[in-house]
């Protein structure tokens, strides 16, 4: 499974990406991926509220089934989404 | 009285400006006959004053509702500036903005440098919009300028942002993509974001591709402005930078270069001109069709604008670009319309012929205009 994040706004505004693959994960971190992975679900385009709200797209992308995008903004991100993403962000074993 | 209610000062009977729920709570229930009564007074006002503010962030998102006109946005009273302590609320909590540390009767310096900076910041820009521009504040009428420092994300962490939420300033601490605590200290990105609550008041621009762009250029002309006029830079001798020193990643300049767009940091996407506009899709993961990207388009026009008028970047083509924000755009203008109308009102305010060709020609090297 990959799931990557693209996130807009904030002051710097241009587009950043982060990805996970499982499989460059152990099998602890890779079980987390999939379970926290299930948060995801399609929804309808959000708005910003502000300028320098951050915007985040979120795409799973599982090892057998279609892939599933869904974006969000920081007022509209479910708390189980939020640490989906913080997980991809933060996780020394990001890929490209 | 209780220890804690140094936060907000004495208010009558006894309680405080700023008392936490819980102790309003309490006392509501075992204080005394006066306690009791201010206590619920003060509770109405608090559950009044977050679901107004509720209310009001639902209705400045939709576009159709005018909330100045429905009295839901706060008017003048002779553009105090306040910041506030919100010890980690979250952004958009309905608790912000927090604990008064300095105003205008209170001003800098106090013991939290980020405070002084967001003070220092709003005060510049303020005096800047007043001195130059003429205008009374964001709204034009001298709304006070509140700001929060010490913003938290929704989960308690380090928030990488500063932003106007269409009612207020909001500042975290950064540390991860921003250098912690650097966020208060750039002068033109508090002009940046505050300056699109001037838009939010003028021109409205739509928050996408074209449109949107322009409305983040605007933000970006006025905060460099800003700072070239705190620090007395010219136009020539300006680095038109945004946001220098901020980012962590190794080797970036700044978040942005007007005058050379897509030099800022490695990676860097701004084009400075149409034949390398980036057509992008209308959606987060295309940035509302490219606005912080093709910003870099107006950018540079009005950084080569400013140079080859000459002199301070305020004294013509900051006017002139002032003004076509204010009085000339509509909500859904693009850069054509934006081009066209900066040639009038730089005709307008300054007749003859040379203001105008000056801001002609930086269209025209932008590729706007043919």
């Amino acid at each position: 499974m990959r799931v990557s994040v693209t996130q807009t706004g904030g002051p710097l505004g241009v587009p950043m990406r982060f990805a996970l693959d499982s499989t460059n994960l152990s099998e602890q971190d890779a079980a987390d991926l999939v379970q926290r992975s299930g948060a995801v679900a399609p929804a309808p385009e959000p708005k910003r509220s502000y300028p320098a709200e951050y915007g985040y797209t979120v795409r799973v992308e599982p090892d057998d089934g279609p892939p599933v995008e869904a974006s969000y903004t920081d007022g509209t991100m479910p708390a189980d989404v939020r640490g989906l993403v913080r997980l991809v962000q933060e996780h020394p074993r990001q890929t490209p | 009285m209780p220890s804690h209610c140094h936060r907000g000062g004495p208010a009558g009977n006894g309680l405080c400006c700023i008392a936490p729920p819980y102790l309003l709570e309490q006392l509501a229930e075992s204080g005394d006959e006066n306690q009791q009564k201010a206590a619920e007074r003060a509770l109405a006002s608090l559950s009044v004053v977050r679901a107004r503010r509720a209310v009001t962030a639902q209705l400045i998102a939709d576009p159709k509702v005018d909330v100045k006109a429905l009295g839901l946005v706060a008017q003048g009273t002779g553009s105090a500036i306040k910041v506030y302590d919100a010890h980690g609320l979250p952004f958009n909590s309905f608790e912000l903005p927090g604990n008064l540390l300095l105003s205008t009767d209170n001003p800098p310096p106090g013991p939290d440098t980020q405070a002084n900076q967001a003070f220092d910041g709003a005060r510049a820009t303020l005096e800047f919009y007043s001195e130059i521009l003429n205008r009374d504040g964001i709204d034009g009428k001298g709304m006070d300028v509140i700001s929060s420092v010490h913003v938290s994300d929704q989960q308690g962490n380090p928030w990488e942002n500063a932003a106007w939420i269409s009612t207020q300033m909001v500042y975290g601490e950064g540390g991860h993509i921003f250098k912690s605590g650097s966020l208060t200290s750039a002068l033109d990105v508090i002009g940046h974001e505050l300056t699109h609550g001037v838009t939010q008041f003028t021109a409205a621009l739509e928050y996408r591709s074209q449109s949107g762009a322009l409305n983040e250029s605007m933000s970006d002309v006025v905060g460099s402005m800003i700072k070239q006029f705190v620090g007395k830079e010219t136009a020539a001798t300006a680095d038109w930078l945004i946001g220098e020193g901020l980012l962590l990643k190794p080797g970036s300049k700044a978040l942005r270069s007007m005058l050379e767009p897509g030099t800022a940091y490695d990676g860097d996407p701004q084009p400075g001109k149409m034949n390398d506009y980036h057509e992008l899709p209308e959606t987060e993961a295309g940035d509302n069709g490219g606005v912080h990207i093709n910003s870099g388009i107006p950018n540079r026009a009005f950084a080569l604008a400013a140079i080859k008028l000459g002199g301070n970047s305020w004294d013509e083509a900051g006017r002139i670009w002032y003004k076509t924000l204010t009085e000339k755009l509509r909500p859904d203008a693009q850069f054509a319309d934006a081009a066209k109308a900066t040639l009038e009102v730089a005709e307008e305010l300054f007749p003859g012929g040379r203001a105008s060709a000056a801001v002609e020609e930086a269209w025209k090297e932008v590729e706007v205009l043919p």
